[in-house]
């Protein structure tokens, strides 16, 4: 009998011939010539046996750092896999109780996984024009203001080759998605990774704006009660690269505008639940586009209440009482006018303040949509006031209201063609401007809820007004409740077509460019055609994080 | 929302089942391959979609008559491809922290009940894995975890069993080459 051989310590040629055998030890796949002879020489070699053993204990640790351990609960449920495959399972495989489920989920903002995007088969082209439109969800921002008001028009018939040189920004709770307009390919995400708070996880992107090359985003970095942060940003809008940033203290909740190479952060008093009771934030802040320096500051006597537009070189920005036009450039006061009508219907108790505001300007005129909390007997209801107000000096023209509105939330009007589009009176209405603006048309979807249809704010492109409806609408008047975005027919209030989308009450304004819509809906954007409505493909935001607006650039 | 089809006569299979059998060996795979916890539940999640299409329209391997090795062999199929496209787009995506030294967003998502996961040797394996190529990170897990065979792994990659055999051996040896790497102190001692 031999004494055992001292393993060597050295590489020899053995040990490269045996390397590729070596790694598969222990796999099952060596066959018992292949296993003996492995075994074999780990007897004499140490080097080997080094080697084997850091393969053992890797695999150890992958197993130990990745497998789940004994009992661990499923990570998902057949809910989520139905609710996120954009189906549900047919009635012969539900169970009891499913019915409730699903009445409960017609109200959650659908999550999406990232799922397949079909492109458009659209050949990249030259020229990159601008093409901005910003859609903001809060506060947003003015409708399409292209001319052109004609009849019978239908939407465009095609897509833009444009687009595939176009990105669409989409700023979310949890950063910025840069995609590819043509079929929604992520082209590049910025996503700061701030937490101070149990109760709000992330910065907030809550506005967004385009300058060229360079992109701006307003972010909120810290919700800590009662002195919440944000951030000023400047990004490449090629790559997402900061290219300077500025901190901006105590403000949370605020919209971002940019007048030439201005950008004004408004702050707003719609205030979620963590910034409940906190000192509102009522100064205006204007920054340089080059660099981020302050360079003038104006504070209200009110905080306010509406994301700020621009027109003329003029700033406005509404609190809940007034009105209020600024010099853009120097922050100067030039007016204010209320907005809270001191007229009232006969036994009724309005508020003398307004819940939510937001403007639109083009032009000679500033338009305001107000919302103000009214009790009339026994009820509480939402009155709407829309004004039509001198851009000069704050004369008001005509003010139309509508009681028995059936949301609180204002969306900004949009303007095109001498029309004014606003989100009331049960539905989409058409005022025309000028001297003696009208009612038009009002526009309710067919299944709309008894109290009325609330609505986005609309974006206005070529005599169509694509508006997306927050509440569902009962569909084939029994089983299905949905909701979708609508082309209108700007001349007569006709509907030209729908299509369903999944954000419910998260739906917000969509945005036209190169012939297609984009509806931002809870932690999704779809992308339709602006033909026909057809969906070209669905961004769903990682996470589910929701979407609050969309910007669109080449 | 109540789509009747195909799917609806087969109603013998039961995909909840699947589900429950597949999943958290479906997530330990895409959390190897993607490493953020995050995104591979986001792609569990996508597999088990295209796979609940599948069966809804009563395709193959989602009928009662298919094996469920082969149904696993479908899923671990569509994560893998899944993943690849995530590790692509991963080239795109850009975090930043706006706080300096904050703890990222996706490790204070972490379960922090998985105290192991903080481990540095763990770590040290987690991140040699992920300086591997996506076939050679998915050759390793499906051999590692789970103990697949060459002709099972060739049938998920698109392999044929000897290529699989191969690229199983090399991954073996580029790991343990990428963790001495990384941790030169390691080295010395495996030296």
């Amino acid at each position: 009998m031999s004494a055992p051989q001292t393993p060597t310590t050295s590489r020899d040629s053995e040990c490269a011939a045996l390397a590729s055998l070596l790694a598969l030890r222990d796999t099952g796949m060596l066959d018992a010539t292949e296993s003996a002879r492995v075994d074999r020489h780990l007897t004499t070699c140490a080097a080997c046996q080094a080697d084997a053993a850091l393969d053992d204990a890797l695999a150890s640790h992958l197993r130990r750092a990745l497998i789940a351990p004994p009992n661990t609960a499923p990570t998902l449920s057949m809910r989520e896999i139905m609710r996120a495959s954009d189906t549900a399972a047919p009635r012969s495989m539900r169970g009891a109780g499913s019915a409730l489920v699903e009445a409960a989920e017609r109200r959650i903002p659908h999550a999406y996984p990232i799922s397949h995007r079909w492109g458009t088969g659209l050949s990249a082209l030259l020229a990159a024009v601008v093409v901005i439109v910003f859609a903001a969800s809060m506060f947003g921002s003015l409708g399409s203001r292209l001319s052109g008001n004609r009849r019978g028009v239908t939407p465009a018939l095609t897509v833009s080759p444009l687009l595939a040189h176009q990105t669409v920004y989409v700023p979310t709770e949890t950063g910025i998605y840069a995609l590819r307009a043509s079929d929604g390919a992520l082209r590049w995400a910025y996503l700061p990774t701030k937490i101070k708070t149990s109760l709000n996880h992330t910065p907030i992107i809550r506005g967004l704006t385009l300058d060229g090359d360079m992109l701006y985003a307003l972010a909120t970095t810290s919700n800590n009660f009662p002195h919440p942060d944000s951030a000023l940003l400047a990004l490449d809008a090629r790559t997402g690269a900061v290219r300077w940033r500025v901190a901006i203290p105590d403000l949370g909740w605020a919209s971002l505008l940019r007048v030439g190479n201005l950008l004004i952060v408004t702050p707003a008093m719609t205030a979620g639940l963590y910034e409940m009771g906190s000192p509102f934030n009522q100064t205006l802040l204007a920054y340089s586009a080059t660099n981020g320096q302050r360079l003038w500051s104006r504070k209200l006597t009110e905080p306010p209440l509406s994301a700020s537009v621009t027109a003329n070189g003029a700033l406005y920005t509404a609190t809940s009482t007034q009105l209020i036009a600024l010099d853009a450039a120097s922050g100067a006061l030039r007016w204010t006018t209320p907005i809270v009508p001191s007229a009232s219907q006969q036994g009724t108790m309005p508020a003398s303040y307004n819940s939510s505001v937001a403007l639109a300007a083009a032009g000679p005129y500033v338009f305001v949509l107000t919302k103000r909390d009214i009790w009339s007997g026994r009820t509480d209801s939402w009155e709407a006031n829309v004004y039509e107000i001198a851009a000069a000096d704050g004369t008001h023209i005509v003010r139309n209201g509508f009681e028995q509105e059936p949301q609180s939330a204002a969306f900004p009007p949009a303007l095109g063609g001498n029309q004014l589009f606003a989100p009331v009176f049960g539905g989409l209405s058409a005022f025309s401007t000028g001297a003696s603006p009208k009612l038009q048309w009002r526009f309710i979807p067919t299944g709309a809820p008894d109290g009325g249809m609330a609505m986005t704010g609309g974006a206005y492109v070529s005599g169509v007004v694509y508006v997306t409806g927050v509440f569902t609408v009962l569909d084939n008047n029994v089983e299905y409740q949905r909701n979708y975005t609508y082309a209108v027919r700007a001349s007569d209030g006709a509907q030209l077509w729908r299509s369903q989308i999944y954000g419910d009450v998260g739906a917000l304004t969509p945005v036209v460019a190169s012939g297609m819509v984009f509806t931002p809906a809870g932690g999704t954007l779809l992308a339709l055609r602006a033909a026909d409505g057809q969906r070209l493909w669905k961004y769903p935001s990682p996470g589910g994080s929701v979407i609050y607006g969309v910007l669109i650039g080449s | 929302m109540m789509r009747q089809n195909p799917g609806a006569t087969q109603a013998s299979l039961d995909f909840g089942a699947i589900l429950d059998h597949h999943q958290l060996d479906l997530l330990a795979f895409l959390r190897g391959l993607v490493s953020d916890p995050e995104l591979a539940r986001d792609l569990l999640q996508d597999v088990f979609c295209d796979a609940w299409r599948a069966s809804l329209r009563g395709d193959a391997p989602f009928v009662a008559a298919s094996a469920d090795t082969d149904r696993r062999n479908w899923l671990f199929h569509t994560a893998y491809h899944r993943a690849i496209s995530a590790r692509r787009h991963a080239g795109v995506v850009r975090w930043e922290s706006l706080d300096a030294g904050a703890v990222p967003l996706r490790e204070r998502l972490e379960d922090p009940s998985r105290v192991e996961d903080w481990l540095p040797e763990q770590n040290a394996a987690q991140a040699a894995l992920a300086s591997l190529a996506s076939d050679d990170a998915a050759c390793l897990l499906l051999n590692m975890l789970y103990g697949f065979a060459a002709a099972e792994i060739a049938a998920i990659l698109d392999l044929t069993p000897d290529a699989a055999k191969k690229r199983l051996s090399r991954a073996k040896q580029r790991l343990r080459a990428a963790y001495l790497s990384q941790n030169p102190d390691r080295q010395e001692a495996h030296s």
